[in-house]
């Protein structure tokens, strides 16, 4: 029981603790001139050094963005967003292109030091650390560092900036940019197309199982920035690759856009597994402030037998619109979707996924925590839906909402679409707050209020934070608790 | 992203009645019109039509029904419901049939009386049904039980429509419970041809009162039937309904249930058995703005063919409604494999103290189960007749009065005769 342990002890130094990734990074940044226009749009393609056909999609996406409208849907409640005043790029002022870890400016590496983040390589192998993790640094609109490159290459993976990869690997990038999620597919996956800045490319050639956990770190630093990442992850027949995703960003007054996009291809007998802690800032006490965290996230099981698992751990961000989907296109594929969305203050989550089965014998899971505190609202919205011609497909859905305390919403709308006969689905959902007896038990056996609801929370989270790596597992815990912080009495 | 898309000939109709009558309309009427002239048919853009998109299904015009159209054609009340025994009050084409109806005989404690349509209208938020039949349906029938009463013989409101020429009829139904007062009532909704009938229903119980309501939807399976059921209970009341759903081409069978005091209580039951390319749509929004009261909903569906069922559910449980419990559970059966089924039970929580769940399933019949009974050497057809039945039961069990009991699974087991000789 040491993971309860952990979070315990977190729960228990919550008097000082708040957002603890909320400090500024001083650092120089060149920023592309304010708003968007089709001038900004080649600054940034200009930027990045890309081809042209890059930026024709980029104007073709900005140019579609125009004609289309905010989606209201959702069940969220935010300022409107003046689009023309946002800082679309900004990249923090250094030599062209850091050949190695050494010529970062050293203000970026001890921020990525102060968020636990390891960069160098050679600590990483001397530490404590067991596993090795290959990481790729983000800061606002450009990719600081990527570790492991040359280890990964030595297998073939390749695993680097998405600008880079335009450069690197044109080919590919082009054939499978846009293929899961295309140019029109939402307002925010638009804006996307149009201005994506950076992000990770990962690519895993046929039969490789990638020999260490990928991941990317998400900082966003300037204000009135937005950051419009865009992720790219092919696995090739037979291949195998755990992906992790981290995000903070400073404590601001004013609000921030985060609108990313993040495609998954699995081709046949492929696996891929994408695993975030999305921990934007969130807002202080009085709902000031925050991320808005606008995110199309999609993969596709393009390959017989694939199989795509996403996981969440979601405290962050004032705002989350965000739906991790799997389109389980080959025969026997297979989704998972395993989520925890905890609010606390004046955050609002509406998340959730989409299950789209279209071969035969796909099978999906769904196992979703909501856990709303303070004047919070959660949403699971999510869509499970079975083709004509999908047969034997089947489903399980479990959504279960935890309230704690009388002014927060729990909300669930869940679609299910069954269009032919043997499909099976099963969705199951509950709404209940921490029960007053296991309170007491646990209140008994000597715990105050605070650490009792943390273990109660902790075992209502456990399906999901199983799932997780193990290094994030722990993480994941004591972030659990510090987002209650405050959530009792 | 603004699409304009095409009206159709049935749109087009309604807008050009609509215009007619608001000439001459006044008060409610005319607000019912001037919603129905602002927001058209609704469609599948619009969250709670997103599966019944009646620009797509209704297609057809009709005509408002007059009571020059009233001729009965062969309308019957059908035997499992004339054993009841039962005090009819007959409708046909939305017009209250004198003759047909057994108004001299009314149970003690019960009275009934037709009023303008308007002045028992609310009109405060619209809908799209609601205001079809505010607009067009030519009065209201109230139907009053005594405070106190409690009416032993069951009540039977039978809507026919002769959709001889293609009518479109209205009708709108008052039911008010006094205090204390129980009542059972069954609605039949049948009918003959191509029409479509709109129907809308407000009930109210007061405190204590208690009634068992059944419905039996058996509407030609050419006509588009829509249906809307306001229901408001009172302190320690009790709500339970049973819907036999298995007529029309299109159907919208639409139920809002709002608690106004504490401790009330509302059992909602639907069987829903659709073939060849039938489109039912139940809805139910349970709206918990008190505390301490209870909500629970089965839906059993079976569809075959080319059917297609849907279920939309939304169990709101506002800030102060605590204790509240809160239940949906839909399961279907899908007997062929161009059957369809679609559902969405939401869940919508501002409170901590509440027990909301919700459960759906999907699924063809078990193929263990059919093996066990053909082992024992009951035919495939019945095996499954055998298995559909028990699914259905779990719906019909909540019927209070055992004899209406009896006859709505009757009137199930015959709509599964029907499949086992096809």
């Amino acid at each position: 029981m040491v993971a309860i342990k952990e979070t315990v002890d977190q729960v228990k130094g919550l008097d000082v603790e708040e957002y603890k990734y909320g400090f500024v990074t001083d650092i120089e940044s060149e920023k592309a001139p304010k708003g968007l226009n089709e001038d900004i749009i080649r600054f940034i393609s200009e930027k990045k050094g890309e081809p042209d056909w890059m930026l024709e999609s980029r104007l073709d996406a900005y140019r579609r963005w125009r004609t289309m409208t905010e989606p209201t849907w959702a069940k969220v409640d935010y300022h409107d967003i003046d689009f023309d005043d946002l800082y679309y790029f900004s990249a923090p002022k250094t030599k062209e292109g850091p050949e190695s870890i050494d010529d970062v400016d050293p203000e970026l590496l001890r921020t990525y030091e102060k968020l636990g983040i390891p960069l160098r390589e050679q600590e990483i192998l001397a530490g404590v650390k067991t596993s090795k993790i290959a990481v790729d640094a983000i800061f606002d609109s450009v990719s600081v560092v990527t570790t492991f490159k040359e280890e990964l290459a030595k297998s073939g993976v390749i695993f680097c900036p998405i600008s880079e990869a335009l450069r690197d690997h044109p080919e590919l990038v082009r054939k499978y940019l846009g293929s899961v999620v295309p140019v029109s597919d939402n307002f925010y996956a638009t804006l996307n197309s149009a201005v994506f800045s950076d992000g990770s490319f990962v690519y895993i050639p046929e039969g490789v199982r990638c020999p260490m956990e990928l991941s990317t770190y998400f900082r966003i630093n300037e204000p009135n920035t937005g950051q419009f990442e865009r992720t790219l992850i092919i696995a090739e027949k037979g291949s195998y690759v755990s992906y992790l995703e981290g995000c903070t960003a400073p404590m601001r007054d004013e609000n921030q856009l985060h609108a990313a996009i993040v495609e998954l291809i699995a081709h046949e007998d492929a696996e891929i597994k994408y695993s975030t802690v999305q921990n934007w800032y969130p807002g202080d006490k009085d709902g000031k402030g925050g991320i808005y965290n606008f995110v199309t996230k999609r993969g596709d099981c393009r390959g017989d037998n694939s199989k795509i698992s996403w996981t969440q751990v979601e405290t962050g961000s004032a705002v989350t619109w965000k739906y991790p989907s799997c389109i389980l296109r080959g025969d026997n594929s297979q989704g998972e979707f395993y989520s925890i969305a905890i609010s606390n203050g004046y955050q609002q989550v509406d998340s959730g996924t989409k299950m789209i089965h279209l071969g035969k014998n796909t099978t999906s899971r769904i196992i979703s925590k909501g856990i709303s505190a303070g004047k919070s609202s959660n949403t699971y919205r999510g869509k499970v839906s079975a083709h004509r011609k999908a047969t034997g497909t089947r489903n399980f859905t479990q959504c279960d909402s935890l309230l704690i305390g009388d002014q927060c919403s729990a909300h669930t709308i869940p679609y299910m679409d069954a269009k032919n006969r043997s499909v099976t689905f099963e969705h199951e959902a509950t709404t209940s707050k921490i029960s007053e007896d296991q309170l007491f038990y646990c209140q008994q056996r000597g715990l105050n209020e605070e650490e009792a609801v943390a273990l109660i929370v902790n075992g209502f989270c456990r399906e999901v934070l199983q799932q997780l790596p193990m290094e994030f597992a722990v993480e994941a815990q004591k972030l659990v608790g510090i987002s209650l912080e405050g959530s009792v009495g | 992203m603004n699409v304009n898309i095409k009206k159709s000939a049935a749109e087009l109709a309604l807008e050009a009645q609509v215009e007619v009558l608001l000439e001459n309309a006044s008060g409610g009427q005319a607000q019912a019109l001037e919603s129905l002239r602002h927001n058209g048919m609704p469609h599948r853009k619009l969250e709670p039509w997103v599966y019944t998109d009646l620009r797509n299904l209704v297609r057809d015009t009709y005509r408002p029904a007059t009571e020059a159209d009233r001729g009965a054609g062969d309308f019957k009340i059908d035997p499992a419901l004339a054993a009841l025994g039962v005090c009819k009050i007959v409708r046909v084409n939305g017009f209250l049939q004198d003759d047909l109806s057994d108004l001299d005989a009314l149970p003690d404690g019960v009275s009934l009386k037709v009023q303008d349509i308007t002045a028992g209208v609310e009109v405060d938020e619209h809908h799209f049904i609601a205001d079809m039949v505010t607009a067009f349906a030519s009065n209201s029938l109230v139907l009053e039980v005594a405070p106190g009463a409690n009416v032993e013989q069951p009540i039977l409101l039978a809507n026919f429509t002769n959709g001889s020429v293609p009518v479109a009829a209205y009708a709108h139904t008052i039911v008010k419970m006094g205090e204390g007062a129980s009542a059972t009532i069954i609605e039949s909704l049948e009918g003959e041809g191509d029409y479509q009938s709109s129907n809308l229903l407000d009930v109210s119980l007061s405190d204590k009162a208690n009634l068992n309501f059944v419905r039996w939807q058996n509407e030609d399976v050419a006509a588009v039937h829509l249906a809307l059921m306001r229901l408001t209970l009172g302190e320690a009341s009790k709500w339970q309904g049973f819907t036999l759903t298995e007529g029309a081409r299109v159907s919208r069978n639409e139920m809002a249930i709002r608690f106004t005091a504490p401790a009330a209580d509302a059992h909602i039951s639907v069987a829903k058995l659709l073939r060849g390319e039938q489109h039912g749509d139940t809805t139910i929004i349970v709206d918990h703005a008190v505390p301490e009261c209870d909500s629970n909903e089965i839906i059993k569906s079976v569809l075959e063919d080319k059917a297609r069922g849907i279920f939309q559910g939304k169990v709101i449980v506002r800030p102060g409604a605590h204790g509240t419990d809160g239940r949906q559970a839909s399961d279907a059966l899908l007997l062929s494999d161009q059957a369809e089924m679609d559902s969405k039970p939401e869940l919508e929580i501002y409170n901590d103290d509440v027990q909301c769940a919700h459960g759906a399933t999907v699924g063809e019949i078990d193929e263990d189960l059919l093996f066990y009974l053909r082992a024992r050497g009951i035919p495939l057809k019945e095996a499954e007749s055998l298995l559909v039945q028990a699914h259905v039961g779990g719906a019909l069990e909540s019927i209070q009065n055992e004899d209406v009991k009896n006859a709505m699974t009757g009137l199930a087991a015959r709509w599964l005769t029907r499949r086992a000789s096809s």
